[in-house]
């Protein structure tokens, strides 16, 4: 009887191929790829002009690809990112348009976008090496920081902001990707360090996290963003740390070498400004680190493209060592950094001249059955990676040797 | 999403009139009456949820799986599918939603023990489970995050200052809901609402022993018990829901004076609570004659499957 059912399903089924057109493949990594594609159809937009619908599509590959006796069904990384897209509506969220399925592969069809944080940085950095200017840093953060407000408000953590998983579209209009690590936590079943031992890139991960907290909150993403604002302020990492990697038990080492990256910037922190630190798991390996004083006003003036007081202070204030007393998101857009000038947009490009490369895409690679052929597959990024390219929709692959994170699940 | 219901895909969804959910069925009722229907749906959820205490989960990836497996017979009838299978792959994809994912072995090896102890065979392998997946995720068109009345319950019951063991006891009523169709019908907060009520209701016949009840409710294996709860939930139920039941549980509820007037305040119909009321109460009813009567419920299945 089943094989009625099945026989509905398939002749009901939507193909991918039958609803887009692929363009080209833009990355890979371990959760699958990614291509970019165009509707079929065409919409006729307000002024009856013909317009094309481009969107991404993100292509998991079964966990054991081929190999259909161990195939155990969609991964959970899959599970959280599809059904937190299917709830989760906001203009600088990345929309989930839909979900096919075909080949034992799940696609998810997400709204298109040019850019990412990472690629416009580069481009600043290697190309213009011109600071990106203070209103598209103040629009960039202030969306960001909207987005991830909203994230909080409905009990979602990201756990992985970086800037290669913050997108743009070409309106200056900023999407928060990749919500594969993303987790409710309202009604955790489990402590949330039981399901994954280390989230966030290493670059980008809470103090607390390093000290091996086990109750994190969503102070850990705001950490992340104040690494962020830092970055797009300096065109580098503000704590380029190298990570520890994990031995073959899977104990998770203790992340010294980024500690020390913060403590240069930060200080060490005293029981003064973080009242609960000696409770930390990794407290006792404090111990061989030397006291250092706060050097991030230091850093601010000498580093940082922008001389905004408030700016600072809010850049100080996401990077509070103690995650009670960090800013929270919806506190941090209420700032005075945003009311001053130059004021936020929700354009982040209003009125700037730069024209940032379009997003890398490789047409001969336009067939998603078919692997994309070796040299352009954005793959094996070096350094401390150890869980394989990460499931942006986003970059262009200009960040060999930064860090990623895959979930353990 | 999570901090709104109403905008959750739950809340636009997956929230069924009467006649919407019986136009859904109206295959599978060309096989069997309306009453062999509800007992199908009680039998498969008791297999889910004996699915979930053998493999040692929470009560809400229960909840979840059952839901899950009810909005998919909200698009299929059973006779053109394979419910067993679906039962299980209901509980592989709740686990992982849930945050507490089991190989799919566990929960194969599970299904095949608990369904030997009816007396039958669950022979499907992790492909099929893992095929069924995906069909099963089609069916739900990806909605996954489903939400319950437990954590509604623990808050009414804070407002209201309700006693642990009365909590409890709507507790219990809760996870019973899962057998009737009241998680496609009620938004979460109604059930629970109306979970609570049931026990308020029935300590206002206070004749009735409560502990006895919060037995019966958990195993329903005691008939004559749970003849007593019917009559007395019926008895309670009635007569708060004619508003005459001005004595109740005043010393039960220190925080609110008027239980009535507390209802009233919750903004949530009280033609629903009745409504639920009734439902679980002739759950009672059907669950215990179904329980005696399993060469009843295979020739139902017999009939409904082919």
């Amino acid at each position: 009887m089943l094989a009625e059912f099945r026989t509905k399903r398939e002749t009901e089924r939507v193909r991918v191929e039958d609803k887009y057109q692929v363009i080209g493949f833009i990355s890979s990594g371990t959760y699958g790829r990614v291509y970019k594609a165009k509707a079929k159809k065409t919409v006729k937009s307000a002024d009856g002009e013909e317009k094309e619908l481009v969107y991404a599509i993100k292509k998991f590959k079964p966990d054991k690809e081929g190999d259909t006796h161990t195939y155990t069904g969609i991964s959970q990384s899959a599970c959280r990112e599809i059904s937190l897209c299917r709830e989760l509506q906001h203009q600088n969220i990345i929309s989930l348009q839909e979900v096919l399925l075909e080949d034992n592969s799940i696609h998810m069809v997400f709204e298109y976008a040019e850019h990412d944080f990472l690629q416009i940085i580069h481009h600043h950095s290697q190309q213009e090496r011109k600071p990106i200017p203070e209103f598209t840093i103040k629009s960039f953060l202030w969306q960001l920081l909207n987005g991830v407000a909203y994230l909080h408000a409905n009990w979602v953590l990201h756990r992985d902001l970086k800037p290669a998983n913050i997108l743009v579209t070409a309106d200056g209009v900023v999407k928060i990707g990749d919500l594969g690590l993303a987790r409710i936590y309202e009604r955790p079943l489990q402590p949330l360090f039981n399901g994954d031992k280390v989230v966030v890139t290493i670059w980008y991960r809470a103090p607390e996290l390093l000290l091996g907290s086990r109750h994190y909150t969503k102070a850990i993403d705001i950490w992340a963003v104040g690494c962020i604002f830092a970055e797009l302020l300096t065109l580098r990492p503000i704590f380029k740390g190298e990570e520890a990697k994990m031995d073959n038990k899977k104990n998770v080492p203790f992340q010294k070498n980024q500690l020390n990256k913060i403590f240069d910037v930060l200080g060490k922190p005293t029981k003064e400004q973080w009242a609960t630190i000696e409770q930390q798991p990794e407290y006792p390996n404090l111990a061989s680190f030397r006291s250092s004083p706060n050097r991030l006003r230091e850093f601010y003036n000498n580093s940082c493209s922008s001389n905004s007081d408030a700016g600072f202070a809010l850049l100080s204030a996401m990077l509070e060592y103690d995650p009670v007393k960090r800013i929270t998101a919806e506190d941090a857009l209420l700032h005075p950094y945003f009311s001053e000038e130059p004021k936020p947009s929700m354009d982040s490009f209003e009125g700037q001249h730069y024209q940032y490369p379009l997003r890398a895409v490789k047409s001969e690679d336009n067939d998603m059955k078919v692997p994309p052929t070796a040299n352009s597959a954005v793959q094996g990024q070096g350094g401390t990676t150890h869980g394989g390219t990460r499931g942006k929709h986003g970059h262009s692959g200009k960040d060999e040797g930064r860090p990623s994170k895959r979930g353990r699940v | 999403m999570a901090a709104n219901f109403w905008t959750s895909t739950h809340g636009t969804n997956w929230l069924l009139s009467r006649q919407a959910l019986a136009d859904c069925r109206k295959i599978d009722r060309q096989y069997v009456n309306e009453q062999d229907l509800i007992k199908v749906n009680i039998w498969f959820a008791q297999i889910i949820t004996d699915l979930g205490r053998r493999l040692q989960v929470r009560q809400v990836i229960i909840a979840t799986a059952i839901t899950y497996f009810k909005r998919f017979y909200t698009k299929n009838s059973f006779r053109n599918t394979e419910p067993n299978l679906v039962a299980a792959t209901c509980m592989y994809l709740a686990c992982k939603i849930e945050e507490s994912p089991q190989h799919i072995k566990a929960i194969i090896t599970d299904m095949k023990t608990i369904m030997q102890e009816r007396g039958e065979n669950f022979t499907y392998e992790n492909q099929k489970v893992a095929e069924m997946e995906f069909y099963l995720l089609e069916e739900l068109d990806f909605n996954m995050i489903v939400y319950h009345p437990y954590r509604s319950l623990m808050t009414l019951a804070q407002d209201l200052g309700t006693k642990n063991e009365d909590v409890q006891w709507a507790w219990y009523v809760i996870n019973d809901s899962y057998r009737t169709d009241m998680c496609l019908l009620y938004p979460p907060h109604v059930v629970a609402a109306a979970a609570l009520y049931l026990r308020i209701a029935l300590r206002g016949g206070a004749q009735y022993g409560d502990y006895s009840l919060t037995s019966t409710t958990s195993t329903a294996n005691d008939n004559s018990v749970a003849g007593v709860t019917t009559r007395g939930a019926k008895r309670g139920a009635a007569a708060a829901a004619s508003n005459n039941n001005t004595n109740t549980t005043a010393n039960e509820t220190p925080k609110v004076k008027d239980i009535r007037l507390w209802f009233a305040q919750l903004n949530v119909d009280l033609e629903h609570i009745s409504d639920i009321v009734q439902e679980i109460i002739s759950l009672y009813k059907l669950w215990g004659e179904e329980d005696k009567q399993n060469e009843k419920i295979r020739e139902i299945l017999t009939r409904l499957l082919k």
